[in-house]
């Protein structure tokens, strides 16, 4: 033994260094099975899964952040106290971004002895940055695009007003209206310009100018407030840099908005459909992965004996891990390459499919292609990896022992644990929303997990008591497992049928026989009923949000200044075929003063928002009920009649204000001071386009004051005239027109809806592949075990219902489990990330769990169909 | 068929001592009990014995796949001596591939690769690669119109043909066959028997055999018989017959 060392390495050395190449190179000539193909399809799902929906929620998203601006006039708006500072404009001009200088005040035109307080925006050359500017030469006339006109804005000493203005004023073009201290020609009539959101109730009157001619008018004195707004566009990264090198220069009086939150209905849409696109990749690769995850777990499983054999005949650990590993690399690459195809296709088909919808610019997305490799070589690693490094170390005695060769997956399910996570994570981007889904899924495991064991013992009990009880009955003639029972050991013509509970007793048994199998794929299947269900219920409530929002016959006018006189007239002429009108609320100016007698100061208010809100007028409106889309949170609505004046507060103001219900408020309507108990706080949905109100006061206190009426209505295209007609029968009448307003929001919502349900039919195809992933997992095994039962005697009906009962049994136990955790998820989601309540449809809770089943059986019996219909013999031969 | 090897001469094993018990549950199974014996260079040796007697257990610690609790086995080369255990398993597969061939009950090939592929393997795993050198083999075994056929398509006896192929490819200098007739009827046995001699004849290799059959242990230079993990009997084959 002295001299063993010494020649210990002598006679092999060479071959372990030279063999690794020629051993991968055979196994890459092996016939791949099916496993290592469902590997393959699963990986390339997820490859296909992220390039499309990044390439196509990346354009979307760009094709709606467009449409953002447009409302917005710009990509980025810097507001602002003040003009911009000389240093900014240079970081602009230096990081390549267009820019335009514009501020925006209210002020009394006259011209004449007319006056009409307007909202004039005044600009610097270059306005908009984004979407139209449209004008007519005459009062009445057609819209002409201005964008691309040499004379496409107001020259030095013109004002552009609005149709309203322009009648309210008494001014024809080329007259002089007065601005401030200057005499400015009204030279076109402006109809619409971008970033012109809801005007502020009550305020009719727009107008448009040059920057250059501000000064002048004087309009801008110590203390006047004026909303300055540097509007910025360029490229993403450019703008972003700018809003970084921005951020910690700004004060608090000043901030930066961009295209998500250019408008707060839109950017409400486009938060959560980010949200939820983002969450239904994650979860659709998730799916995918798992599916992956099953296969390349499977396909390792089959390898045992190969790898046995290879280790008997002398290969190394490294030199199996560095061929098997080439092996489902090279899939890797072809999966990716697949997944490239197919995803880049299907985006490329959709985009086809709504062509007139977008008006995108060709990007090649690098991002989305780096996103798919990233996802393959995450597949590889975090999914095939872990097992194949178990799978190495089987041993060779497995050759000539029968030895179970079960390693220790500890560290493997810790990797599939992490790579998840990391998994989910980066597609989501949200952490929130990963925790939750992550740490539902996680929870759902252990309880399928503990409540399949449980029953599994429970039941067990149960159905050999009923087993033993029948075999009792029958003398023996009917055995107590499959085999038995379907053999024909007793004589032929004698063997009772069985009964009805023997096959349900005998699928029941099934499902116990392999308890962590039947765990597993329970799990599995428990786990996508979940996923699919919380992205279903998602997709399900945001597109009933929307479309609540934004009905067909959403209301395209808003009418103000509404003589109380008028009210029935007016109410009259909205009855026509085809309108759609709004409870008509009475409403008057006033300012909140003081609280509790206390001045804003003693009261505690700090917020910079909230003291700049309080030098303004705000609309108070007067209702006997509750309007609709409003929600009480705290306090009593005030009803019909109070005998104090009560007031229902909107919960944002009376967050702001430090409010709570019984507090003094303190009104001052044109100088009388009237005090008002806080009676309620309400909840608003202001992505509906009604009347909404800050403060309702009870009846009938609002009409010691002067009030108008306001409301709004629908009206359908082709009797847009009528509205003209209504318009002139009221003079005094207001009537914003926010049709186009709406069309744009019908616009993104139609683009964003078919964006989510893609993602959310992706994620089905997902769990349905995991599925019959995991049914194919066992199937080797239920292949064996239903052919010796064959063999031994058993019909194909019994076998077929046996299978269907233990099918049924999964089913059930997945379903149960999978949507109680659904609904878990979806609470959470809708209370901390989607910010809305959200709830599983009672159609998804009944309809999911079914339809996994009806999958379950279908992939089951396909897979084991030449069982149940050829002859034994032949099914002997052939397995 | 000629052996490749430098040195052309068989390998001597020496065991001396050998234990090996299994745990099952609580339980713990002695398999071997204290086993010594000596195969010579280019001997052929039969160990027989019931079933559960430790010879397949015995014939995986021979191969170095499976480390005994105690003993040793000794490899010994011309003059070298190479102590199994001493190393570790990687160490042991490259010998396996070097120098060991197996032959198994079941024919042990991989379904997915052809018969060539399962021949050219241990050729790979060696280094050499030579797929001409494999094509010979599945000649000399009678399958040379069979080379991309793959296992499920092959008969038992052509299974096992391939698999003696295999065994043989890298002209080892010690071969172990377990049960190698097992699964094969008996013409069918007869045959391979007769290959299976006739290539170890041929190829020089010291031959380990595990075996029930009576005529198949006969056949070798030597015949051990276990019998609840311990040598019962030992002799070569000749005064077996001679003594029956």
């Amino acid at each position: 033994m002295s001299d063993s060392k010494k020649m210990a390495a002598s006679p092999f050395e060479a071959h372990s260094q030279s063999s690794v190449g020629g051993l991968a190179a055979l196994m890459l000539r092996r016939r791949p099975g099916s496993e290592l193909w469902l590997f393959f399809v699963c990986q390339a799902l997820a490859v296909a899964i992220v390039t499309g929906i990044l390439l196509f929620t990346n354009k979307i998203q760009n094709a709606i952040y467009l449409e953002s601006a447009k409302m917005m006039a710009a990509d980025t708006i810097v507001e602002s106290y003040r003009q911009p500072p000389k240093v900014w404009s240079q970081q602009a001009e230096m990081l390549g971004l267009r820019q335009v200088k514009s501020a925006r005040l209210m002020s009394m035109l006259f011209f004449g002895d007319n006056l009409q307080l307007t909202d004039i925006r005044v600009v610097s050359a270059g306005y908009p940055l984004r979407g139209d500017l449209t004008a007519s030469v005459t009062l009445g006339g057609e819209p002409v695009l201005q964008n691309a006109l040499a004379d496409g804005l107001p020259a030095k000493g013109e004002v552009w007003l609005d149709e309203k203005s322009a009648l309210s004023l008494g001014v024809h073009l080329g007259e002089q209206v007065e601005v401030g201290e200057r005499l400015l020609r009204f030279s076109k009539v402006l109809i619409e310009e971008p970033g012109a959101s809801l005007p502020s109730l009550g305020l009719s009157g727009r107008a448009l100018m040059r920057l250059a001619d501000l000064k002048s008018t004087k309009l801008v004195l110590p203390g006047s407030r004026v909303n300055y707004r540097w509007m910025l566009a360029g490229a993403q990264a450019e703008l972003d840099e700018m809003a970084s090198w921005l951020g910690p220069k700004l004060s608090v009086h000043e901030r930066i908005q961009t295209q998500t939150e250019g408008n707060d209905s839109t950017a409400t849409i486009l938060t959560k459909a980010a949200s939820f696109l983002s969450l239904g990749g994650a979860i659709a690769v998730l799916l995918a992965g798992i599916a992956a995850m099953i296969a390349a777990a499977r396909y390792m499983s089959g390898q045992q004996d190969s790898v046995a054999i290879m280790r008997a005949l002398g290969a190394t650990r490294q030199q199996l891990l560095v061929s098997y590993l080439s092996q489902f690399a090279g899939f890797s690459l072809l999966a990716l390459l697949a997944g490239y195809v197919v995803g880049f296709s299907l985006q490329a088909l959709g985009f086809y499919l709504i062509k007139e919808l977008f008006d995108v610019p060709a990007i090649f997305e690098l991002d989305a292609f780096v996103a798919g490799a990233v996802t393959a070589m995450f597949c590889l690693l975090c999914f095939a990896l872990p097992t194949l490094t178990a799978l190495v170390k089987i041993s060779p005695m497995r050759l000539l022992r029968s030895i179970s060769s079960s390693s220790r997956q500890g560290r493997g399910v810790l990797w599939f644990a992490l790579g998840f996570l990391a998994l989910m994570y980066y597609y989501s981007g949200d952490w929130r929303s990963t925790v939750i889904v992550y740490g539902g899924i996680v929870v759902l495991a252990a309880l399928v997990w503990s409540l399949s064991a449980w029953l599994q013992s429970l039941l067990l009990k149960i159905v050999n008591r009923f087993l033993s009880r029948t075999s009792d009955s029958t003398s023996g003639k009917i055995g107590n497992d499959a085999t038995k029972n379907s053999s024909p050991l007793a004589k032929v013509p004698e063997r009772e049928a069985p009964t009805f509970f023997m096959p349900i007793m005998l699928g029941i048994k099934a499902f116990c026989r392999q308890p962590q199998m039947s765990r597993l794929r329970t799990a599995a299947l428990a786990m996508t009923i979940a996923l699919v269900a919380v992205i279903m219920s998602l997709r399900g409530a945001l597109l009933d949000e929307w479309q609540a929002q934004l009905p067909v016959d959403a209301p395209n006018y808003f009418a103000l200044n509404i003589s109380p006189d008028d009210v029935d007239s007016f109410t009259a002429d909205l009855q026509q075929p085809g309108f759609r009108y709004q409870h008509l609320y009475a409403v008057a100016r006033a300012r909140l003063v003081a609280v509790n007698s206390l001045g804003f100061a003693d009261w505690g208010i700090t917020d910079p928002a909230a003291i700049a809100s309080l030098g303004r007028e705000m609309m108070l409106a007067q209702a006997a009920e509750l309007p609709s889309g409003n929600e009480i949170l705290l306090g009593q609505w005030h009803g019909g009649s109070s005998v104090n004046r009560q007031v229902s507060v909107e919960q944002g103001i009376a967050e702001r204000f430090k409010l709570s219900v019984g507090d003094l408020l303190h009104f001052s309507f044109a100088g009388t001071e009237v005090v008002a108990e806080l009676s309620s706080i309400r909840q608003l949905n202001w992505n509906t386009m009604q009347p909404n109100f800050y403060f309702i006061l009870s009846p009938p206190y609002l009409k010691e004051f002067p009030y108008t009426y306001m409301t709004s209505f629908f009206v359908p295209t082709e009797s847009s005239q009528r509205v003209d007609d209504i318009s002139r029968r009221y003079p005094s009448l207001s009537l914003i027109d926010i049709g186009l307003m709406v069309e744009r929001a019908k616009g993104i919502l139609s683009r964003v809806s078919l964006a989510i349900e893609s993602v959310a039919w992706v994620t089905v195809m997902a769990g349905l592949l995991v599925v019959i992933a995991s049914l194919r997992a066992t199937l080797d095994t239920r292949l064996q075990e239903q052919t010796i039962a064959r063999a031994l005697g058993g019909s194909a009906r019994v076998l077929r219902r046996i299978m269907l009962v233990e099918f049924v049994v999964t089913g059930l136990i997945a379903g149960i489990a999978g949507i109680l955790a659904a609904q878990i998820i979806v609470f959470a989601l809708g209370e901390w990330v989607f910010l809305m309540p959200l709830h599983l449809s009672a159609f998804i809770a009944w309809i999911l769990p079914l339809m996994a089943m009806l999958v379950v059986v279908v992939t089951g019996f396909t897979a084991l169909r030449q069982v149940h219909t050829q002859s034994p013999l032949a099914i002997w031969r052939g397995g | 068929m000629a052996s490749s090897k430098s040195s052309g001469a068989s390998i001597a094993l020496e065991i001396s001592s050998i234990s090996k018990s299994l745990s099952i549950g609580d339980d713990t199974l002695q398999i071997l009990n204290g086993i010594t014996m000596t195969i010579a260079a280019g001997e052929s040796c039969a160990i027989v014995g019931a079933s559960g007697s430790g010879k397949t257990t015995l014939l995986g610690i021979l191969a170095g796949m499976d480390p005994p609790d105690s003993g040793e086995v000794v490899l010994i080369d011309s003059d070298r001596r190479y102590s199994l255990y001493e190393h570790d398993e990687d160490w042991r597969a490259s010998l396996r591939g070097a120098e060991m061939g197996f032959v198994f009950q079941n024919f042990q090939l991989i379904a997915d690769m052809s018969a060539l592929d399962n021949v050219l393997l241990p050729l790979q795993l060696s280094g050499s690669g030579d797929q001409r050198l494999a094509e010979i083999w599945l000649h000399s075994v009678g399958l040379g119109n069979r080379l991309h056929h793959y296992p499920r398509q092959l008969s038992g006896g052509e299974q096992q043909r391939v698999a003696l192929a295999r065994a043989f490819a890298n002209s080892p200098r010690l071969l172990f066959a377990d049960e190698p007739t097992g699964s094969l009827d008996e013409s069918t046995a007869a045959s391979m028997i007769e290959l299976l001699f006739e290539l170890n004849r041929t190829a020089g290799s010291t031959m380990i055999l595990v075996t029930h059959d009576p005529a198949l242990a006969t056949r070798c230079d030597k015949i051990y018989r276990l019998s609840n993990g311990v040598i019962v009997e030992q002799g070569d084959s000749s005064a077996k017959a001679a003594s029956r």
